[in-house]
């Protein structure tokens, strides 16, 4: 047989295993089998899986020429103990082959020639399949009409083409394993967003009842107001709506789709941002620049990136330090696949060898300040995650914070 | 509104519907309330009424969560019917998804998406034009 013929072949097979979907490896494999003993002239050619923990072994994949019964139906779950002979070569990672059965030994009933004579069989390699020290079974080819007696390069290519079903079936598992990891992960966020929906709708529901009775309460009788305990009520049922109302502001941002991205002028954006807070800034004696490029466009969401910026730009004034002449400044960088915007300030910085992990957590204030609520920066995240970013920061306490908005770099021209 | 006005709450929380009531009273607003807990038994009774004038409100005060039948469901059903009285539905509802409202706007018998709770503010948009 020619050796690149055989090569040839191998090169084939491997290119489809390749590109293979996972619902047509089995045939694909049934195929190549085919294609192999068909060329090796084989009568049979089949797949062999080891289960060690059960010592046995079953026939997995099988063609058979024509004229040769299938025998993938009684070839199942068989106990090693049956074929000692070619679990112990495969252990070692050797071919099991046996070049003319009519020569072997005549050794008794339970020997080799015992087990091959009645099938048939005149010549037979079997080959290990070996992943990473694993021996998870044996690719193999019987020679039923012909004995046949093959080269070491034939040998090597067959063995070649072992590793080579291996990789397809370790690729197939590895694939299954994944999509199941998927469809938990699916899962879950069906769940999250039923919980979501309990969160907004039912718990809500109850919150705005007794902030009703409460109402109807002090308006029937409104000298129950001098009770701190009727004033301590109104105010939990108060901040029991706020909290509510927080949360149903997040579950909107991660419930919301895709499909109201647009290009968006980053410029326009922040230049718009500046405005509104200019006086709150003049105020706090804080001077904001903008270094954004004109026409710089991104995808996202308007109204989120109008709120990340006003959210941060707020932060860089509110926690400004009396002790420096104050400034925000606001420009952009370029890191691999992101367009990076970044919101720098001279305050008063946090500490983030204690509050990297809470920085964007909800209810968490870092600073003494009567406007602190812990909300901002944990909406800020949400909505950065929702266009598909992420938000990091660098901050020094006394020194002051950058805030890195990483956005997915789209451009609209 | 006119104190004579016949209004429908269609809720089954039943707090919501005491409450509601209450408010209502407090603020002169009509007392003559027909109360249903869901959507199925609403529609029961228009269907059975469509044709009687007297017998259809003026004011449907609507929930969207409901057992059997859904305030959605009851807004097709109740678009379906030839009634004799022009009626409004107020949609009364603990969502704030814009979702929701934006799928309240494209029923024209729906004239207000309100949240709860309802507040003696919120009571007067009904009076005002939308």
């Amino acid at each position: 047989m020619e050796k690149t013929e055989l090569q040839n072949l191998l090169l084939k097979i491997a290119t489809t295993y390749i590109n293979v979907n996972l619902d047509k490896v089995d045939s694909i494999i049934e195929q190549s089998l085919r294609d192999m003993g068909m060329f090796v002239s084989a009568d049979r050619a089949y797949v062999f899986s080891y289960d060690f923990q059960n010592s046995t072994t079953s026939n997995t994949f099988e063609w058979c020429a024509e004229g040769i019964s299938p025998e993938i139906d009684n070839l199942q779950l068989l106990t090693m103990d049956s074929i000692p002979q070619w679990v112990n070569k495969h252990l070692r990672g050797q071919p099991f082959y046996v070049p003319s059965v009519k020569s072997l030994p005549d050794d008794g009933p339970e020997g080799l020639r015992a087990i091959l004579e009645p099938q048939n069989i005149k010549s037979l390699i079997t080959i290990p399949m070996i992943l990473n020290d694993d021996l998870l079974g044996f690719v193999g080819f019987d020679f039923v009409k012909n004995s046949y007696e093959l080269s070491e390069t034939e040998i090597t290519l067959l063995t070649l083409f072992a590793n080579m079903l291996v990789n397809v079936q370790d690729r197939k598992l590895k694939e299954l394993k994944l999509n199941s990891f998927l469809s938990i992960t699916q899962n879950q966020n069906e769940k999250l967003k039923h919980f979501a929906h309990i969160l907004s709708h039912n718990i809500r529901s109850h919150s705005t009842n007794i902030s009703m009775i409460l109402s109807l309460i002090s308006d029937e009788y409104p000298e129950l107001h001098e009770f701190q305990l009727i004033r301590l009520l109104n105010t939990a049922s108060e901040k029991l709506s706020e909290t509510i109302r927080h949360l149903n502001k997040v579950i909107l941002i991660n419930t919301s789709s895709p499909e109201k991205f647009s290009p968006l002028n980053l410029r326009e954006v922040t230049d718009h941002a500046i405005r509104t807070l200019k006086y709150m800034a003049e105020n706090e004696g804080v001077i904001i620049e903008n270094q954004i490029p004109e026409n710089t466009i991104v995808k996202g969401v308007e109204s989120y990136l109008d709120s990340i910026f006003m959210n941060l730009i707020t932060n860089g004034i509110k926690y400004c330090s009396d002790e420096r002449d104050s400034f925000v400044r606001i420009y952009l960088k370029e890191k691999e696949q992101y367009l990076v915007l970044c919101v720098e300030d001279n305050g008063l910085g946090i500490d983030l060898a204690k509050n990297r992990e809470k920085i964007f957590g909800l209810y968490k204030t870092f600073h003494e300040h009567p406007d602190s609520r812990g909300i901002g920066l944990f909406i800020t995240k949400n909505q950065i995650e929702a266009m598909g970013g992420k938000i990091d920061v660098e901050s020094e306490v006394g020194k002051g914070s950058i805030f890195k908005i990483y956005l997915p770099h789209e451009e609209y021209k | 509104m006119k104190n004579t006005s016949k209004i429908c709450i269609i809720d089954d929380d039943e707090i919501f519907v005491i409450v509601a009531k209450k408010i209502m009273k407090v603020a002169g607003f009509s007392e003559k309330v027909e109360i249903y807990k869901n959507g199925k038994d609403a529609i029961t009774y228009f269907k059975e009424n469509a044709d009687i004038e007297e017998n259809i409100p003026d004011f449907i005060f609507l929930d969207l969560n409901m057992p059997l039948m859904d305030g959605w469901e009851f807004l097709q059903e109740l678009e379906k019917l030839d009634l004799s009285k022009q009626v409004k539905v107020f949609i009364f509802t603990s969502s704030i998804d814009p979702e929701d409202q934006k799928r309240s706007e494209e029923f024209s018998i729906v004239e207000r998406f309100i949240e709860k709770p309802l507040t003696m503010q919120k009571l007067k948009l009904i009076t005002e034009p939308s």
